[in-house]
């Protein structure tokens, strides 16, 4: 087992396990079996909580939802490759909304 | 008469003979063209030839609504505006919202032409199927918060009863980057609009509410559509309850704010400059646009800090991202006030704080002197200093205010040396909107080779799949970029043919559904990118015929650089700019080598007849 942290950039809390850290974001410290994927920790939580399945991952499709995008330890991740990125011991994973300004 | 969503009638405006006159509109241009940006460039294609400079009084100013302004959508008061601008020498397209595209409607017209120069200043008056020229003497030098207050006072007008856009001092002084502002902080910023109106001898623009004269072709699928474009936009995003600079810490997040000049993309202060801080902290007051039920739009009172009890205009996030971190400024009461300021001088926020961000870096490294800033210190963050500097460039005074009032890029070229590489601009002069478009490349890309001196194609390569699109898959692969900025390319042009605010209404397809309510022309989604295709294509045209180059689709050195840090740390979209380019002509319809519409694609949207007229190498 492996622990990731996981931080929402979300401005809501969307689950039991998440604990806000400002307006804008939540964190919560994820616990997951060596080697899973980075879609495989977004699966396991939005299986939990069905408004971090409405808000980040849609579990029918598999996809992060199409207004976010997903950094690993800072750098992004292209969208194809969230289910093919093997998560490792303390990586910080973080969900951001896209916006555009105005 | 005048088809559904139209009144059908176009104000002509010729400063120099003082007269005014009316034209009717056919009915197979409105729907050619539709409105908005697509119907100011057709004009400017037609009247303003190669040779007319942007100060020349032959060249146009061309405000256009469109069919949903006024007609009760919500927040559908936008109006477009369309000139050859300087920054650019090319053409230049920008809304605001606010009443103005609603209130010009209700007097009795789709758009308004200006043409010619005046002898003295004066502002134009448009009431009930009429216009009047008055004179503006008496305003000339005033800011323009005390221009609409007098107007409105002249007029014996309550603030709702007029829809007033101005400009300040620097349209008066031809700041090229001025902007023209109205109803209280709305903005037509990009490309020097402001400085046009300034060239013609032109205040202001006022339209009374007027009688609300034009068919809606079905009210009950408007109504529809109104209720289903706000509960959309309720749930998207932070802009109902934080207005835009809600997602400033999430562009942060992505590493797109700028911060410093470019020089670094560390703001750690970020979540005390964000629209949830400022809402969670100051005091607000609601002042929405015409109908506008998202209501974004606030009276802000500043609660903290040094400039507690300052009360404007609630900053949007570009204004907080100027004003704060790209001057690195980490007190937003500071911002709020440099916000208010640059909009009462009359000035574009973006390239005002490309100019005063590049500034305080060339004061940083000694390439500015104090002897050059006439004792202005130009340390990072100090808001009065930048105060100072905006007021002094708004009036060109001094070394400093007369080298920045030409923008960054001109302002570089003559300061020389090092300093060019610090400038943030395109290479045709255009202003970059208020982000740090290394961690945004679509936007990045998008801004260099668009046609409208600002963003044309997105904003930021996102939302595609509103439209059945794919999102991006890597937003830093060059030529994923450069396709789906081509692909995507005409749907957001229709957005500006239509009257409304992209706040309000960021759907496509919610907009296209209200379209077709208001004129009955059951348009398809394939419909509204062809029509904004043609305002792309001739926009381009115009371009051609006044000398753009395909060297000039680039960004400087320091807009195009590599981040050091944050997200997009290394990220070098620079690599493979050359086949980006070709590869976005290709998909265009464009000859991929010269950028030049090649004549099927011309065909297709109805301009055609246009190549004929098209003369030099690119023409194959």
């Amino acid at each position: 087992v492996i622990r990731v942290e996981l931080e929402l950039w979300l401005g809501e809390k969307l689950g039991d396990d998440f604990q806000v850290v400002s307006p804008i974001r939540s964190r919560a410290l994820v616990e997951i079996r060596e080697g899973a994927t980075v879609a495989q920790l977004l699966a396991a939580l939005a299986s939990d909580h069905p408004l971090f399945a409405k808000r980040v991952f849609d579990l029918e499709m598999g996809s992060l939802r199409s207004d976010l995008v997903l950094l690993k330890n800072e750098r992004l991740v292209a969208r194809s490759r969230i289910a093919g990125e093997t998560l490792a011991q303390g990586d910080r994973i973080r969900v951001v909304p896209v916006y555009a300004g105005g | 008469m005048a088809p559904p969503g139209y009144a059908g009638k176009l104000l002509r405006v010729d400063l120099s003979r003082g007269v005014v006159s009316v034209e009717e509109l056919r009915d197979e241009d409105l729907k050619a063209w539709v409105g908005g940006v697509a119907l100011g460039a057709k004009y400017l294609l037609e009247e303003v030839g190669p040779g007319v400079s942007w100060d020349h009084p032959e060249n146009r100013l061309i405000l256009t609504s469109g069919p949903l302004a006024g007609s009760g959508f919500g927040g559908a008061a936008t109006f477009n505006v369309v000139s050859k601008g300087p920054m650019t020498n090319m053409a230049g397209s920008s809304q605001a919202n606010g009443f103005m595209g609603a209130y010009m409607k209700f007097c009795g017209f789709d758009g308004v032409i200006i043409q010619g120069r005046s002898r003295r200043p004066v502002y134009l008056e448009i009431k009930e199927g009429r216009a009047f020229l008055k004179d503006a003497s008496r305003l000339w030098g005033l800011p323009v918060d005390q221009t609409e207050e007098e107007i409105r006072k002249e007029l014996g007008a309550k603030r709702l009863q007029v829809s007033v856009f101005a400009i300040g001092p620097a349209g008066e002084n031809l700041v090229r980057y001025a902007a023209i502002v109205g109803d209280g902080g709305h903005v037509a910023a990009h490309n020097g609009l402001g400085a046009v109106m300034g060239a013609k001898n032109l205040k202001a623009i006022v339209a009374h509410k007027g009688p609300r004269g034009f068919l809606v072709a079905d009210s009950e699928e408007l109504d529809k559509s109104d209720q289903e474009c706000f509960q959309f936009m309720k749930d998207f995003g932070p802009f109902y309850r934080w207005g835009t600079a809600g997602g400033l810490s999430a562009i942060y997040g992505q590493g797109a704010l700028p911060v410093r000049n470019y020089t670094t993309n560390i703001f750690e202060e970020h979540e005390r400059m964000n629209g949830q801080y400022l809402r969670s902290h100051f005091q607000l007051r609601s002042r929405p646009c015409f109908r506008c039920r998202m209501a974004h739009v606030k009276e802000v009172t500043v609660t903290e800090g040094p400039y507690a009890g300052f009360k404007a205009e609630e900053p949007e996030y570009e204004q907080i991202a100027a004003w704060g971190p790209q001057i690195g400024n980490t007190d937003l009461g500071g911002a709020v006030v440099l916000a208010h300021e640059v909009d009462s001088l009359g000035m574009d926020c973006n390239e005002a704080s490309w100019c005063v961000g590049w500034a305080m870096e060339c004061y940083e490294k000694g390439v500015l002197s104090p002897s050059q800033t006439d004792g202005l210190e130009l340390t990072w963050g100090n808001v009065e200093a930048a105060g100072e500097l905006l007021r002094r460039v708004s009036r060109r005074e001094g070394f400093l205010g007369g080298l920045l009032a030409d923008g960054v890029m001109r302002a570089a070229d003559r300061l020389g040396g090092e300093s060019r590489q610090w400038a943030i601009h395109t290479m045709r002069g255009a202003s970059p909107r208020g982000h740090d478009h290394r961690g945004r490349w679509p936007e990045l890309f998008d801004t260099c080779v668009s046609n409208t001196s600002t963003i044309e194609s997105s904003f930021g390569g996102i939302h595609a799949s509103l439209v059945g699109m794919q999102e991006l898959d890597d937003p830093f692969d060059h030529l994923e970029v450069a396709r789906s900025c081509a692909r995507f390319n005409g749907i957001r042009q229709f957005d500006d043919c239509v009257g409304i605010c992209r706040l309000a209404s960021i759907n496509p397809r919610i907009t296209l559904r209200a379209f077709n309510a208001v004129t009955g022309w059951g348009f398809t989604l394939e419909d509204a990118f062809r029509v904004g295709l043609r305002a792309v294509n001739a926009l381009r045209l115009f371009n051609l015929r006044h000398g753009l180059r395909m060297e000039e689709l680039r960004p400087s050195a320091r807009y195009g650089s590599v981040p050091k840090d944050g997200p997009a740390a290394g990220k070098n979209i620079m690599a493979r700019w050359g086949e980006m380019v070709r590869l976005y002509h290709e998909e265009m319809g464009w000859d991929p080598s010269t950028g030049w519409p090649l004549p099927s694609t011309l065909e297709r949207l109805g301009l055609g007849h246009w190549w004929e007229s098209l003369s030099g190498a690119g023409k194959k």
